[in-house]
């Protein structure tokens, strides 16, 4: 287990690397490199830049002050706003984030279980076929209409009602996340539960829910300590990507519902060609997720013995 | 007294995607008595292990059974999913032919055969503990402390279906049902399995109902077998006559195509029976053997046999086979 | 079951050896080979045949839509601004602003109830209501629903004087339903008495747009009498949007964008991702090893994260389209998902005897990949590309949405639906139909998928 993690860890690293040094370049690939354009900042940037870029320094030389940086967890300054780190901006902005996105994968995750096991127990009636063309639907339809339709829908509610059931945009309190992270862990719901219930199917004709059936063990011990434990198994591993899609889903979500994440700042920065902000965020999703996907690598291994053992 | 009796014992698998459907088990009849071994033997897809399956009611969703399964006098195809339960691994146990997939991957071999204890909610964690050592240990498997704390997947095929074996010994049953117990593993390793399974058979006075297409195994293990085609009976008999005096051609094709048995052992060429079993969602012939029947005749085509009783035989053909092999 | 026959049935001709066709049991089924039998299966699957059906009439709508449907999808009918799906609208036609003549409207002149001044229609809204003797002032409010009472009134579109009890609304008017109350409150502000009267609204243009668009052909005359001219409007069967362009016409245009972008970044990438994939397979040893490394990298990069950084990279500004850049980093980012696929496919193909042969023969590398490995892969290339269009579909929508795919004015359906999301609460058709256009798209793809892999009989991974 130990080596298994080790390895993990390793790779994550090269990965990190790798995603760094893409970074990278492709911020000095941008024509007529505004980071050396003496135009394009304040001159007060511009030295900050210099001092910490080394942008008078050659290529190479640039290149390993980056990594250097980024190693140390400097992910640089911005280059627009005067003395504003990326640091601090991530500090400010990536917690929002980070809950959202967790509360996502949680609706996403129970979700996807209670209802893959739903439709499974109701296979071939109407309820499987209910949930299974809300899972088309939702997979089929981009997420930002769900926002829309659920804002509309809540516009009304809150109309109809004459109270306020959920705000309809703005951050602060529990109620503010739950109407967002619901529609950003809508995908990944949908793409869950039809795994779930494929599992689920799957293991219900395995031998060894035969075997377990012959032992005369009861309905419920089946479904739960032999169905239900393998058919989750395999949603784990879709975690990792599930995670990578709710984050960068955050950048729609967080627009639409004006919520202060790190996605929406992202994207402000791209629309400003903040380069800096752009190539400093970059790295710190990219590891972000590296890191996340690493966790749920290990956290399979403990969750399924064939892994940890191998 | 029959331990456990069938009668009349019809499957039919109704296919998903279709209205087709295949008679797996046609009129099947047969008893087995108390520390008996029955071996039920034919090709595979003669539903040789859904008759097993059946008994248990572990058919999948789309089949339909029919026709009366009577255990210790009483009949359990009347009894509720939650009275059969009690019956399930307490009174009737089964082995199943791939030890690999019939254990569950992500569970430990000692909690998997711990579940399938007789009275498992009075013992305590300490004495579930010993009890499971306890039946490994019967079955002959090295260092049981330690493979009842393993997965399935770090142990071999052999040592598995030990452990399958533990299992079914785990609920003390009275009747074992083993679906092809050796045909998964190695050569090297069937030999040792089923002299397992032969010595705990005798020293706890088990009744066997064995299903197989090995012969050999027959030989070795049964008391009597039952030789079905196509789903239905053709042949029964004590072992001894079914080896040297087999009455139905079918029999007799299946004892020829193994060298053992071969009527001429200097023959290098093994025979072996041409075609293929028919389809069992077609129609079929007033004989299912008929196509492939060296012996057949134009009544074997329109009647069908009767079932002849003969001296505790059984026999389903017009043509008896004389010759003794 | 034949019920037991009486011996007496048989004759000597039944214990007679049995001649008989032997095949007459065995397989039955005639064999097809293995592009026909797919075909026919999948000709079988009621789902993907709709699907290819659909995607077919799609792709029509938008290559040849603008051939029978002739109208500038750039151009705006600034008189049907975000306009509901509609089909020959009239329109009264009025005269530039004249301002109403209020002199002679003072006093009671036998006014008994709140009226409105007919014609009402987007330009101007006349009401006139009976003097009421203790008001102090009158206050006009206009809802788009029916008040329920003195609560549900909010603010007032106007005030006016005890002496003017007439009132003009030229505010923002749409062509729909308006329920206009009138309140007479006291000196204290004390509420005397309301009334509210419901009217619907007729489009107004004016007589010059009129007249340049009748002598164009553009609009038909309707009908005239007493002096007033009513006109049909151009058509737009789909409504128009918050610019009143037409909504038809740009859905056939963004659909192209949006369609020609999924088609060539989907074609791209599964032929490089397939060939990669195939190269390194066929090398196979430490060179497959490495590739293989190689495409596990970039899968793990972080997707959207990348076209945006790719986009920028590239120099492509915001406000700028750059289909281009945009094709050309789906490819450099998708391709390690068909390679993976047609790599595992062609490791089982090379150890088959026909490539050995091939092989011994001296048949050249591309020579064996052409000739014998593509057709036997091309069944996981349809279906991997199946898969990649509705993913790049959304991938495309979801990055205009966010303003960093396509932006406007070029339509794609991403860049409809960022538009439409900005009216949505009050015109919903904006938003959606590109959704909808979007959704079924992906939907059909996917279930066109579906259905090849079941008739190609492959496993799903």
């Amino acid at each position: 287990m130990k080596i298994f993690i080790l390895k993990r860890c390793l790779y994550g690293l090269f990965t990190v690397w790798f995603i760094a040094t893409a970074t990278f370049f492709a911020m000095h690939n941008v024509p007529g490199n505004p980071l050396n354009d003496e135009k394009a900042t304040s001159a007060e940037i511009r030295k900050n830049l210099e001092a910490r870029y080394g942008l008078d320094k050659p290529l190479y030389q640039q290149y390993l002050i980056f990594l250097t940086n980024m190693a140390k967890g400097d992910f640089g300054i911005s280059f627009t706003q005067k003395n504003r780190s990326v640091n601090d901006i991530i500090k400010a902005h990536f917690p929002v984030s980070a809950a959202l996105g967790f509360l996502a994968i949680f609706f996403a995750g129970v979700g996807g279980v209670l209802f893959g096991a739903l439709a499974a127990h109701y296979k071939n009636r109407w309820p499987d076929y209910l949930l299974i063309a809300l899972v088309v639907i939702t997979i089929s339809v981009p997420s930002f209409v769900f926002a829309a339709l659920f804002q509309l829908a809540l516009v009304n509610l809150n109309l109809y009602f004459d109270i306020k059931l959920l705000p309809i945009a703005g951050w602060g309190s529990v109620q503010h996340m739950l109407a967002p992270s619901l529609i950003l862990g809508l995908g990944t719901l949908a793409y869950l539960t039809r795994l779930m219930r494929s599992s689920l199917l799957e293991i219900e004709n395995a031998p060894y829910i035969k075997t377990a059936k012959a032992k005369g063990l009861s309905e419920s011990r089946i479904f739960f300590r032999h169905r239900l434990r393998n058919a989750v198994l395999p949603l784990v591993t879709v975690l990792g990507p599930a995670i990578a899609a709710i984050t960068t889903g955050g950048f729609v979500v967080e627009s639409i519902f004006a919520i202060p994440g790190l996605g929406k700042y992202f994207v402000e920065a791209v629309h400003q060609l903040d380069y800096t902000l752009i190539m400093g965020t970059t790295v710190f999703y990219g590891s972000y997720l590296v890191l996340m996907v690493l966790l749920v690598d290990i956290l399979y291994g403990f969750v399924d013995p064939r892994i940890r053992m191998s | 007294m029959a331990l456990l009796r069938i009668e009349d014992l019809n499957v039919l698998f109704k296919s998903e995607n279709s209205d087709k459907s295949v008679h797996a088990v046609k009129g099947l009849s047969l008893e087995l008595k108390a520390g008996e071994c029955l071996a039920i033997v034919g090709e595979s897809g003669c539903g040789k292990s859904t008759v097993l399956s059946s008994v248990l009611r572990l058919l999948a969703v789309n089949a339909k059974q029919s026709g009366n399964i009577f255990f210790k006098n009483e009949n359990i195809t009347t009894l509720s999913e939650k009275e059969l339960q009690k019956i399930r691994g307490k009174e009737i146990a089964m082995i199943f032919q791939d030890p690999m997939s019939s254990l569950n991957p992500t569970m430990k071999i000692g909690e998997q055969i711990a579940e399938a204890l007789k009275d498992v909610k009075n013992f305590s964690a300490v004495d579930k503990h010993s009890k499971v050592i306890e039946f490994l240990k019967m079955t002959g498997l090295s260092d049981p402390e330690i493979r009842a704390k393993q997965y399935p997947f770090e142990l071999s095929g052999g040592m598995l279906q030990r452990v399958a074996i533990a299992m079914a010994l785990a609920g003390e049953p009275c009747l074992i049902m083993a679906d092809e117990p050796t045909t998964a593993l190695d050569v090297s390793i069937q030999k040792q399995v089923l002299n397992i399974l032969k010595h705990l058979q005798q020293q706890h006075q088990l009744a066997l109902l064995l299903v197989t297409h090995d012969l050999g195994i027959v030989a070795e293990m049964a008391d009597s077998v039952l030789v079905m085609y196509a789903g239905e009976l053709v042949e029964q008999a004590s072992v001894e006559k079914i080896l040297k005096e087999p009455k139905h051609p079918y029999t007799l094709a299946l004892l020829a195509s193994l060298p053992a048995f071969s009527k001429d052992a200097s023959k290098t060429e093994l025979s072996s029976i041409e075609g293929q079993p028919p389809d069992l969602s077609l129609p079929i012939p007033a004989c299912a053997f008929v196509d492939r029947c060296e012996y057949a005749m134009n009544v074997c085509a329109s009647r069908k046999a009767p079932i002849i009783e003969n001296k505790q035989s059984l026999l389903r053909c017009w043509l008896p086979h004389k010759e003794q092999v | 079951m034949q019920s037991a026959d009486s011996i007496n049935t048989f004759s000597s001709e039944d214990f007679l050896p049995l001649k008989q066709v032997k095949e007459s049991v065995i397989n039955q089924n005639e064999s097809l080979d293995y592009w026909q039998g797919s075909w026919k299966k999948l000709r079988a699957n009621p789902r993907a045949m709709l699907s290819l059906i659909f995607i077919v009439s799609l792709v029509s709508f938008s290559l040849f839509g603008p051939l029978l449907w002739r109208v500038d999808p750039a151009r705006q009918d600034l008189n049907q601004l975000s306009q509901a799906p509609s089909m020959n609208k009239q329109a009264i036609v009025v005269d530039t602003f004249i301002s109403w003549q209020p002199e002679n409207l003072f006093g009671d002149q036998g006014i008994k109830h709140l009226s409105i001044l007919s014609p009402a229609h987007t330009s101007s809204v006349k009401l006139r209501w009976p003097i009421n003797p203790e008001a102090d002032y009158y206050e006009i409010y206009r809802h788009e629903y029916q008040p329920s009472g003195e609560n549900d009134f909010g603010l007032p579109l106007a005030e006016t004087s005890k002496e003017e009890n007439f009132y003009e609304d030229r505010l923002n008017l749409e062509p729909q339903t308006y329920f206009y109350t009138v309140l007479a409150r006291d000196g204290e502000g004390k509420l005397l008495a309301y009334e509210t009267i419901e009217t619907g609204l007729e489009i107004a243009v004016s007589k010059k747009d009129a007249e340049k668009h009748l002598q164009a052909g553009k609009w038909k005359k309707v009908s005239e009498h007493e002096g007033v001219l009513r006109v049909e409007l151009s058509s737009h069967p789909m409504g128009t949007d918050y610019l009143g362009r037409d909504m038809m016409a740009r859905l056939m245009e963004g659909g192209r964008t949006s369609l020609i972008i999924a088609l060539i970044a989907s074609l791209l990438f599964v032929a490089v991702g397939s060939l990669y994939g195939a190269l390194a397979a066929y090398i196979g040893g430490q060179t497959d090893n490495i590739m293989m490394r190689f495409a596990d990298f970039v899968i793990a990069l972080p997707f959207l994260l990348f076209m945006i950084l790719l986009k920028v990279s590239f120099g492509i500004r915001p406000g700028e389209s750059g289909i281009g850049v945009m094709v050309f980093s789906l490819v450099i980012l998708s391709w390690p998902g068909a390679a993976r696929l047609i790599r595992s496919q062609v490791l089982v193909l090379r150890e088959q005897n026909f490539i050995l042969s091939a092989r011994i023969n001296g048949a050249g590398v591309l020579h064996i990949l052409w000739k014998h490995l593509f057709p036997n892969v091309l069944s996981l290339i349809l279906i991997s590309l199946s898969f990649a269009i509705p993913s790049v579909i959304l991938t495309e929508a979801f990055l205009s949405f966010i303003g960093l795919g396509v932006v406007p004015p070029t339509p794609s359906w991403g860049s409809m639906c960022q538009e439409g999301i900005k009216t949505f609460l009050f015109h919903p058709h904006e938003l959606v139909f590109p959704s909808v256009f979007i959704g079924v798209t992906v939907l059909a793809f996917n279930l066109l998928g579906d259905g090849l892999r079941d008739a190609f009989d492959v496993k799903a991974e």
